[in-house]
């Protein structure tokens, strides 16, 4: 008895401050943010006005403000490719190679470098008239690349920026998930004489599926909530080309001065996220 | 030779301000009636400082989106700190000013001093500034000084600085392009431009990237102005049409252009920095901004010789206008200090290349002088209500992105529709501001 | 041709056939050509006057390899010194609070039975999916109202705040410590206190060297935090981003100012490259 309530003292105590932070910084603003989505707010102003659910028809009438997911839809398929490229990287490096893990160190290096630098950098390497790689290019005669232009792929080379700094880590997180697959299976899959793609499919999907849905599902959310390359590369330009939800949400809070809306997206994006975290879920326990 | 231009004259209580451009011969007179009026700007300054308002103390913090004036702006709040023992002033520059600020704000964080953001009009200037109605200038003193009242009548923020829209060019340019005239049609504009096309002189840069840089031919307040009209961007707030023939010719040469291949090779990437750099080299020939930019080019490295300005072909006036509105944040600690601070800066221009508001203050700016030698008057804005911004935040238009789709829109028919979108948004929104 | 027992038995794959060596190795050289390149390509401009890199471009090799004036120009115009002190000290004081509590909380949730277990769980989750852009304005009235805007407080009270990535990897290791070694300490009359400092802790050392690094990198890579809420405390981060306030056109200088931010990791990293990759790799293990 006399440790139950010694050891609930400790458990208070333990979690206090971390759960106060996470109170303050986390769970209030949140609040906030649901609260504000149901006003008129425009993000300065002392008086607000409750609108009820008005934003929310706003929203969902306006079909520009989805179209922008078609955007985030260039980060979510390379977010996919990072993860297929992760995997494989990290198989190829978890094999009988020579130099392997000076293979993983050099392919990890992006990851930490700083963020900032590494979109100013490719800033560089995408501007039009003085691009490295259109320089190359045309030394080679091949005509220079619009990397920042009207059409869709603007978001692809956007998207490509964050996948040169986290494909690295991706590899890591697989790797140390194929090292907790027992040696013995794939001993006797050898034994069977399964090929490669069989000892995927067979033995290093199944065994390192948990992992696989964790990283999926946080790159997706990455991909969702993207607006640091667009916002310091192009500013959602030229043309909205490369506004991503986030960024649509941040224009309509700070050019319309219509915070209240842009509170709104930002609880839709949360919804919807953790509609996704939710299908997974079941997903997964549907399965075992 | 005088660079005084503008004077306000008041009509009886009328808010409205009516310019009276003065050519360089005849802006002699009124300077120097102004100029009797006064001690020498200098010891204007140092006297009032030192006396009026006696011991100032505490510390103000300034915002300022001049991150490329870092250091010059520490050692202006130096001076004035020099001048007033025990008061500390320190400037801060924001890059993203319009975003930033307004979270500050509504933090409480604003800074002493600060200028206008987006969400801010004259319906709202009391909820943020302190009337600053007993600053000791007038209207006589300061242009724009009306503009800078609110809906309650009370004075809260005033411009710093005034421009005049026009083309900035780079005359080695257009000499290499055996470019004698200067354009005064729009005809003879797009002929220039051919002319420098062949010469492989890019002929109009626009930096379209940063976005903000196409703004004087996009602008509301500008086009209209250029065409002639005082109403100024409260024009629109009269009508059902936001882009009408006014503004569509503005922005259709811009679409000429671009079909032409007389802008920058690749507007997407074509940045701000670059393109200085690029006209300042004369590798860039012309862009339409206004007085506030050639000396920047000057600074790049190009002789002050070769960079000029002149008005928009076709003009029927040159668009004068206020530059950033500063106020005195409500929730100021040192309201004292901040007013003297505002008043310093009234008096000092920051950057020897502003044109001051302040009438008392001498211009000599080779490139307003030039841009006025065309003998085309400079027309301001009569004083406006925040109707035109609330429509026009409304109905979530940026004038500047929308001007780059509609210039990038290759079919003119899908333009011509984009625009027809438009007005129907703008007209059927207006229905609720019309009472 | 089978090396040692436990080499083989951790491959995924034993690749003996010459072909498929060589493909490998093929791909191995395309992925480091990819990481290295870009930032070969900044170096090489970093180290080219102005002059010469408008005159020559970007693939000649710098006249006089030992041009730093670029280099010296950005950090003393970007007033980098500051940024690296400021950067510094959120790093030093930040990580091992941060540390310490996300031990504390996993060693809760791991070693303590309570009902809202997985409620807390949860709680620590959730925000990961928050689109921290959203929120920014309703963080600065926190950060307002506990007085500490504008100062270092501000980043460090930010930092300190746990998220479910450390927690998540110091539970992985706590599991894995035998319950039987508390039982028998606390038959010795340890408390849980001491249960935490003499049993758990050294356990987590590998843990603990991951999440300080991962910590380290996230604060030094951060711009946001102290762009938004501490703007006149320049970092690294935002000392590079004012820096290229007007200066985007001037290659070799900001090329200089991006490898000048990016080498105090390399470092870093080039020394514990080993440690990082392997806490990783085990903190991941279940």
């Amino acid at each position: 008895m006399k440790s139950r309530t010694k050891d609930k003292i400790y458990i208070v105590g333990f979690l206090l401050i971390p759960m106060v932070l996470l109170a303050l910084f986390s769970y209030y603003p949140l609040m906030k943010l649901i609260q504000l989505s149901f006003t008129d707010w425009n993000g300065m102003s002392r008086d607000l006005k409750y609108i009820g659910i008005r934003n929310y028809q706003d929203i969902f009438s306006q079909k520009e403000l989805f179209q922008t997911f078609g955007n985030n839809m260039a980060y979510v398929i390379t977010a996919l490719i990072q993860q297929i490229a992760g995997l494989f990287l990290a198989i190829l490096l978890n094999s009988n190679i020579k130099m392997k893990t000076t293979f993983r160190a050099i392919l990890f290096m992006p990851y930490i470098i700083n963020g900032v630098a590494v979109a100013f950098m490719f800033n560089y390497m995408y501007d039009y008239s003085n691009s490295p790689i259109n320089y190359i290019l045309g030394s080679l005669g091949i005509e220079a690349v619009h990397f920042i232009s009207n059409s869709y792929m603007t978001n692809f080379a956007l998207s490509f920026i964050s996948f040169w700094k986290y494909v690295g880590w991706t590899m890591v997180i697989y790797i140390a998930a194929l090292q907790s697959i027992p040696g013995d299976v794939y001993e006797a899959a050898r034994i069977d004489g399964a090929g490669f793609f069989q000892t995927i499919r067979y033995i290093t999907l199944p065994n390192i599926k948990k992992m696989l849905e964790v990283s999926l599902l946080l790159s997706l959310n990455g991909a969702l909530q993207v607006y640091f390359e667009p916002f310091l590369i192009t500013k959602g330009g030229p043309n909205g080309r490369t506004a991503t939800f986030i960024s649509k949400s941040l224009e309509l809070a700070y050019s319309y001065s219509k915070y209240g809306k842009a509170a709104t997206m930002g609880v839709i994006l949360l919804f919807m996220i953790l509609v996704l975290v939710a299908v997974q879920n079941l997903f997964l326990k549907g399965d075992e | 030779m005088n660079q005084r231009h503008l004077s306000i004259i008041l009509a009886g209580t009328m808010l409205a301000g009516v310019i009276t451009g003065c050519g360089s011969t005849e802006s002699a007179a009124p300077a120097e009636s102004q100029a009797t009026a006064q001690i020498t700007e200098t010891e204007a300054a140092t006297a009032d400082t030192a006396e009026t308002v006696g011991a100032l103390s505490g510390t103000i913090t300034v915002a300022s989106n001049r991150t490329d004036l870092e250091e010059r702006l520490a050692q202006y709040a130096q001076a004035f700190m020099d001048e007033n023992p025990g008061t500390t002033v320190e400037f801060e520059t924001i890059k993203e000013y319009d975003d930033v600020i307004p979270t500050r704000i509504a933090g409480g964080e604003a800074p002493d001093l600060f200028y206008v953001v987006d969400p801010i009009n004259q319906d709202t200037y009391k909820d943020y500034f302190l009337p600053i109605d007993d600053l000791e200038f007038t209207a006589d003193d300061i242009l724009f000084y009306e503009n800078g009242r609110g809906t309650d009548g009370n004075l809260y923020v005033l411009p710093l600085t005034v421009s005049y829209c026009g083309m900035v060019y780079n005359k080695a340019a257009f000499a290499k392009a055996g470019v004698t005239d200067i354009p005064k049609t729009v005809d003879e504009f797009m002929d220039v431009c051919d002319k420098l096309d062949k010469a492989g002189i890019t002929p109009v840069g626009t930096a379209f990237k940063d976005i903000w840089p196409i703004y004087a031919w996009c602008g509301w307040g500008e086009v209209t102005l250029t065409a002639g009209d005082n109403r100024g961007e409260n024009k629109y707030a009269q009508q059902d049409e936001i882009y009408d023939d006014v503004m569509l010719s503005s922005m259709n040469i811009v679409r000429e252009l671009y079909k032409k291949g007389y802008l920058e090779d690749d507007i997407m990437s074509a940045n701000w920095d670059q393109f200085k750099l690029d006209l300042a080299q004369g590798k860039t020939a012309m862009h339409y901004s206004e007085t506030w930019l050639p000396a920047q080019f000057v600074e790049l490295g190009a002789d002050p010789k070769d960079i000029g300005m002149f008005p928009f072909p076709g003009a029927k006036n040159i668009k004068a206008g206020a530059g950033k509105q500063w106020g005195i944040s409500k929730d100021t600690e040192n309201p004292e200090l901040a007013k003297a601070f505002l008043t310093y800066m009234l008096k000092n221009p920051v950057a020897d290349t502003d044109i001051p508001s302040n009438k008392n203050i001498e211009v000599n700016d080779p490139f307003v002088a030039e841009l006025l030698s065309y003998g085309i008057e400079p027309l301001e804005p009569i004083v406006g209500d925040a109707t035109f911004s609330n429509i026009k935040n409304d109905i979530e238009l940026d004038g500047q992105k929308f001007f780059l789709t509609y210039v990038m829109e290759e079919s003119d028919e899908k333009a011509a529709a984009l625009i027809a979108e438009w007005n129907d948004k703008w007209a059927a929104a207006r229905a609720n501001y019309i009472n | 041709m089978i090396k040692s027992k436990k080499e083989t038995l951790k491959s995924t794959f034993i690749i003996n056939n010459k072909p498929g060596r060589c493909l490998v190795y093929l791909l191995m050289i395309f992925g480091i050509i990819g990481v290295f390149a870009p930032l070969l390509i900044v170096l090489n401009v970093s180290l080219k006057t102005n002059e010469e890199y408008m005159m020559k471009g970007v693939m000649t090799l710098p006249e006089n390899m030992g041009n730093i004036s670029n280099y010296v120009r950005a950090f003393v115009e970007g007033n980098f010194i500051t940024g690296f002190m400021n950067t510094a000290i959120l790093v030093v004081v930040s990580v091992p609070v941060t540390i310490i509590i996300a031990s504390l909380v996993a060693y809760t949730l791991s070693r303590f039975e309570f009902r809202a277990r997985k409620l807390v769980y949860l709680a620590f989750l959730i925000p990961t999916f928050i689109p921290g852009m959203t929120v920014t304005i309703a963080t600065f009235q926190v950060i307002k109202s506990l007085g500490v805007y504008n100062t270092l407080l501000a980043g460090m009270i930010l930092y300190i705040g746990t998220d479910i990535m450390q927690i998540y990897i110091f539970l992985q290791f706590i599991n894995n410590v035998p319950v039987s070694l508390d039982e028998s300490a606390r038959l010795d009359g340890a408390g849980r206190i001491r249960i935490y400092t003499s049993i758990i802790l050294p356990q987590l050392k590998p843990a603990i060297a991951t999440t300080v690094i991962l910590k380290l990198l996230g604060i030094y890579n951060d711009f946001f935090t102290p762009y938004m809420y501490m703007p006149k405390i320049k970092t690294v981060a935002t000392s590079l981003y004012s820096f290229s306030g007007d200066k985007l056109a001037e290659w070799p200088l900001m090329s200089a100012a991006i490898i000048l931010v990016a080498i105090p990791t390399i470092i870093i990293y080039i020394f514990l490259q080993r440690h990082i990759i392997s806490g990783v790799t085990d903190g991941a293990v279940k």
